[in-house]
């Protein structure tokens, strides 16, 4: 559902990703891995349009987004209520209720007013496990209840796929592992979405592929089994050693 | 603290030390000095009286006065440029040793300051149109056939504005400007007023130099002393003496003729002067009623708070304008393409680096040049509302800027346009941070609102510029009341804010 095809980006004289290929199937859950600065986040950014490239093509289902600065807005804005993003720092709307952040999709881009859209809202953040929290606000909310909320906010407009930028890479393991048990939940719904993680365990245990990426390529694809445990490639091999604990 | 620092500091002690001195040098009033003779006028007024002629020196009747007076008091005459009607305070102050530029003898200035004998006996010229019919007399001033009352434009705190005042009253629009003289007539020549009344010798100057104008009916006395004087403090007893002594010389040789006459001022009236000399000034019992309304605390405060109102309406139509303006243009300077965003930085720039003063004369002054008229109280509203919206710009700017990139990609991820994330997130969360200096804005906008006495909106400062000239004695009154009318707009201001700012406290993305 989601294709990347020799994906290049540069950031100045930097060439971020050299090349990028990937594939990702409806319903399934693709891990990105890899050293930082591997063009992981870049890559992700590409996909929904946050940053241009200047070669390759992405495509999600019958949309494409080609190289170069200008992708239309409408274009765009279709493409993003197909996919969705949830980012490391949450970024929730500070001078909104819980609720009212996950009611902005619904009402200010599907077009839905309040009453409508607020029966499923409140599902979502049950589902979450924040049903009790439904007005307080971002601030008065902990790291791993922000970035569950994030994740009900873009849950709200049902997107086909979901990229999870490093969603736990800013909070303690306890709330990482509220986090990550929610992701792997949504995973076994089957929905579909690319994760890029520094949680081993969990791209181990919950992904379908798993996608290591160094210097802007990808440098190998394959089920977690094969990755973790007979990795075909150097630079592989040297990422998994290194983050053996 | 480092070395660094330290030096620093002692460096910039060293600029401001040596811009001290330079402004020492540059700045300097000009001393009391036994061998010069300090002449208080203003050039502003222009022709005959005081102006600069084509080679760049001052010329003018009174100039040429002034180098008379001074020679035969054995002194070297230098003039001192300053407003006109704060002419009499820098006398009082000590900037300069003599008033003379045109000003009426009045019971009230005698009491504060002593005059000399008159040197000129004046009259009032009305100035309108040439193709204007409907202006034949003075009486027609009364008729409306617009429907609306006759607008007129004088010099503030002169007697032409006294007299209008007292003789059509009610009847006509009074427009009392600072800079009275070729502004007003300008201002009647592209029909922003309907005629002017001047100083005659003004009358005659200019009269060639706005053809379009003519002088209608005849120059007409405004009131039981109708002559200039030159004004000297009270103490300065010998002064005045060696004035009048050599004024009566210029009087009785024909000096004064033979001068007035190369000016084209002289008239079948100046003759008086010598008899006026004999018995001056008038004697007790020869004092009018105060001419002026014996105003007390009452009216005074009246005729201040009516002006305040033109005040509190300036600033408020004024700064809801220049806060979307400014909004607008920073939305268009961050979101927009980038030629706008060069095109409304110019904007901004040009607004924030050139005074508010200047630019409400250009859109007062110049703007007809190319055939928009905008009445005063518009432009006024105009001119704060357009400089005061890059101040917004910038403020809104900065707190667009102050909120952290990830809230417009998360508004965008959730497939918001960008109108709709601004609308939705950043523009809720920016207000919150720009309430502070948004209503320090609103706050100083009340006060710059007293520049536009300069286009001839009547608004407090101007009116009690006005109320001060014409009741030199009143100035603590003025002054106190004035200064409680403006605390009384601000401060609910002030208040305001604090509450504003609890309600909608920042909150942290």
């Amino acid at each position: 559902m989601i294709e990347v095809h020799n994906l290049v980006k540069d950031h100045g004289t930097l060439r971020v990703l050299d090349g990028v290929c990937l594939s990702v199937k409806r319903g399934e859950v693709a891990a990105v891995i890899g050293p930082s600065g591997g063009g992981k986040s870049t890559l992700l950014r590409c996909i929904n349009g946050l940053e241009t490239f200047q070669q390759g093509e992405i495509g999600v289902d019958a949309l494409r987004l080609k190289p170069g600065d200008g992708h239309a807005a409408l274009h765009l804005r279709q493409l993003r209520r197909r996919v969705g993003m949830v980012f490391q720092q949450f970024n929730l709307f500070p001078h909104m209720t819980v609720l009212d952040n996950v009611l902005s999709g619904p009402r200010f881009v599907l077009g839905q007013r309040r009453g409508e859209a607020e029966p499923e809202a409140r599902r979502l953040l049950d589902r979450v496990g924040l049903g009790d929290k439904l007005d307080a606000r971002p601030d008065q909310l902990s790291g791993g209840q922000q970035q569950r909320v994030a994740i009900a906010r873009a849950l709200a407009v049902r997107p086909d796929a979901i990229l999870f930028d490093e969603p736990t890479s800013a909070l303690d393991p306890r709330m990482a592992g509220e986090v990550l048990s929610v992701i792997a939940d949504l995973a076994r719904s089957g929905q579909t979405m690319i994760v890029v993680t520094h949680a081993m365990h969990f791209a181990r245990q919950v992904a379908h592929t798993v996608h290591v990426m160094d210097a802007g390529r990808v440098a190998e694809s394959g089920p977690p089994q094969q990755v973790f445990e007979s990795p075909r490639e150097e630079a592989t091999r040297r990422f998994v050693a290194e983050t053996r604990t | 603290m480092t070395r660094l620092a330290w030096w620093w500091f002692v460096l910039a002690g060293g600029v401001y030390a040596a811009m001290v001195v330079a402004a020492g040098v540059f700045e300097a009033p000009i001393d009391a000095d036994p061998h010069t003779l300090r002449w208080g006028g203003d050039r502003s007024g222009g022709g005959p009286y005081i102006y600069t002629d084509k080679n760049g020196d001052l010329a003018g009747f009174e100039t040429e006065l002034a180098a008379y007076l001074a020679t035969e008091l054995g002194l070297t005459d230098r003039f001192v440029q300053g407003p006109w009607d704060k002419l009499p305070d820098r006398l009082t102050r000590g900037d300069i040793d003599i008033v003379l530029n045109g000003y009426e003898w009045t019971p009230e200035r005698e009491s504060k300051w002593a005059s000399t004998i008159p040197y000129y006996v004046y009259r009032l010229q009305l100035l309108a149109r040439k193709d204007d019919n409907t202006i034949r007399s003075w009486e027609d001033l009364r008729s409306q056939p617009n429907g609306r009352p006759r607008r007129i434009g004088v010099l503030s705190g002169s007697a032409a504005q006294r007299y209008v005042a007292k003789t059509l009253g009610d009847d006509v629009e009074l427009l009392a400007y600072t800079e009275g003289v070729t502004s007003a007539m300008r201002l009647v020549e592209q029909g922003q007023l309907d005629a002017t009344v001047q100083d005659y010798p003004t009358a005659v100057f200019y009269g060639q130099k706005f053809p379009a104008l003519h002088a209608v009916g005849e120059a007409v006395a405004p009131g039981r002393y109708p002559y200039y004087v030159i004004f000297v403090r009270r103490d300065e007893e010998d002064l005045l003496r060696r004035l009048n002594d050599a004024l009566r010389r210029a009087i009785s040789d024909g000096r004064l003729e033979q001068l007035y006459r190369r000016y084209r001022i002289w008239t079948d009236e100046q003759p008086k002067l010598a008899a006026l000399a004999e018995h001056w000034p008038p004697a007790d019992d020869a004092l009018p009623e105060e001419e002026e309304d014996s105003s007390g605390g009452q009216s005074f405060l009246l005729t201040l708070a009516r002006a305040a109102v033109t005040t509190v309406l300036l600033a408020c139509l004024s700064m809801p304008l220049a806060m979307l303006i400014g909004l607008l243009v920073a939305i268009g300077r961050l979101y927009g393409p980038t030629w706008l965003n060069w095109l409304l930085t110019i904007y901004v720039e040009f607004l924030r680096g050139t005074p508010l003063l200047l630019q409400l004369f250009v859109i007062f002054f110049l703007l007809p040049a190319l055939d928009i008229r905008i009445p005063a109280f518009w432009a006024g509203v105009m001119g704060l509302a357009i400089n005061y919206s890059a101040y917004e710009a910038e403020n809104y700017r900065a707190g667009f800027l102050a909120i952290p990139r990830g809230q417009m990609e998360a508004a965008l991820a959730l497939g918001m346009s960008t109108w709709t994330a601004l609308r939705r997130v950043i523009v809720p969360q920016a207000v919150r941070i720009v309430i502070p200096p948004v209503t320090n804005d609103f706050i100083a906008l009340f006060k710059d609102t007293s520049v536009c006495s300069v286009i001839a909106v009547t608004e407090l400062t101007g009116r009690y510029s006005e109320l001060y000239n014409n009741h030199p004695n009143a100035v603590l009154q003025l002054g106190l009341l004035t200064a409680l009318l403006y605390l009384l707009m601000s401060y609910p201001l002030s208040l305001v804010a604090r509450r504003l700012e609890r309600r909608f406290p920042k909150v942290v993305a």
